[in-house]
């Protein structure tokens, strides 16, 4: 399995699963979490979810090779 | 306090603007997309400042106040999932305005089909989805379309229907889209009652839901979602969903300033964080809820701005 590929299931794939999935499951729940509707709080939860899936994407796939082009691009005359 | 806050934001973007001139080579690339050399700081910072929109501060704890959880949740759920989406969309819009010299995404649509067409395509819908966002926040103010039906007929309590104004919002929210549509250049439409613009649709389900209440067959969790499920909220906002994912493009300008590819995937990484403030405005929303919620199981009154108002505007029974 590629980097790219391995970057877009944690950067993209974990995030829709975890929200889309979390609207299946808790659509029709009338519980709450601190006041709010349980699926109002899972999809605050995955804000920060979602920029950590973001963040360990950028860090584990794909920074060594941006990196490695913004070099590249730094070396040739502009 | 007003006036000193009011003069120094203006006043801090003027020295902003005033000492980057030393930098600056006059050139319509430093004007229009910073000389493509913002870092992933400043980048967050404009994009966040793009989807910060009225739509975010008034539009969402106003739609939430009048439609329940079910119009949060799907307003949220799509804003979160765009950023992974824009994780990967901004360095190929960063690549083609480069590679085009463009400063906007009409420019790089232009250039890239080498056809005035697209270019035109995107550049008229931008400027046509603008106008529900700053419309959306005055037709979702309390004593909207929740308060239709006959004004003068009394409830239990012997009380008149109490109409809410909202005239004032309305016209804020429509100013604010007519000027950006004037300073584009086009003329705005005229004003409609916000009744008929949605077609009655909502008023006839409105009173559908009241004759529903009154033989008491409500739904299991009508309380929560105001007898309404996501598919009757997507269809109320039938134009929301429209602008909300296609006027991404406009949020996406901010990414022709990163200086790389690089520099809009970093900045990628903290786009979900701007919304934790979403909590905050969802509290606002459902607050305004709760009262009404807990009355109206015991009561039958259909939940929303009317059934939380003291004068009952919208009684069922």
């Amino acid at each position: 399995m590629s980097n790219e590929l391995k970057s877009v299931l944690l950067s993209m794939g974990v995030p829709f699963a975890g929200v889309l999935g979390g609207i299946l499951i808790f659509a029709h729940s009338t519980a709450q979490v601190a006041g709010f509707p349980v699926l109002f709080a899972r999809l605050f939860l995955w804000m920060p979810l979602t920029a950590l899936c973001i963040h360990l994407a950028w860090k584990w796939f794909d920074e060594a090779e941006y990196v490695a082009r913004e070099s590249q691009d730094a070396e040739e005359p502009a | 306090m007003i006036l000193l806050t009011f003069s120094l934001v203006p006043g801090a973007a003027l020295a902003a603007g005033f000492m980057s001139r030393r930098a600056s080579t006059s050139d319509i690339d430093d004007y229009l997309v910073g000389g493509r050399s913002f870092g992933p700081i400043p980048v967050f910072v404009l994009g966040a400042g793009e989807a910060y929109s009225i739509g975010t501060l008034l539009g969402f704890p106003g739609g939430v106040y009048a439609f329940g959880s079910n119009f949060g949740v799907w307003f949220i759920a799509y804003i979160l999932l765009a950023y992974p989406i824009g994780y990967w969309l901004a360095p190929y819009l960063w690549q083609a305005g480069k590679r085009y010299g463009a400063m906007t995404l009409p420019d790089a649509a232009g250039s890239h089909f080498r056809s005035r067409t697209p270019e035109l395509t995107i550049a008229i819908s931008s400027v046509i989805f603008l106008i529900p966002p700053g419309a959306a926040p005055a037709d979702r103010s309390p004593g909207g379309d929740e308060c239709a039906g006959d004004p003068d007929r009394p409830d239990r309590r012997g009380a008149r229907r109490r109409r809410v104004d909202h005239g004032v919002p309305a016209a804020v929210g429509r100013a604010c889209a007519s000027l950006r549509l004037l300073r584009q250049g086009r003329r705005p439409a005229p004003r409609r009652d916000p009744r008929r613009a949605r077609g009655g649709g909502q008023v006839r389900r409105h009173d559908r839901a009241v004759r529903q209440g009154r033989r008491g067959r409500s739904r299991p969790g009508d309380a929560l979602h105001a007898g309404r499920s996501l598919a009757d909220v997507h269809d109320d906002h039938d134009r929301l969903p429209c602008h909300g994912l296609l006027r991404l493009p406009l949020h996406r300008a901010s990414d022709l300033l990163g200086q790389s590819e690089g520099t809009l995937k970093r900045a990628a990484r903290f786009n979900p964080l701007y919304m934790l403030m979403y909590p905050f405005l969802g509290r606002r929303g459902l607050r305004g809820r709760g009262p009404a919620a807990r009355e109206a199981r015991g009561t039958g009154v259909q939940p929303g701005p009317c059934s939380s108002s003291p004068a009952r505007c919208c009684p069922t029974g």
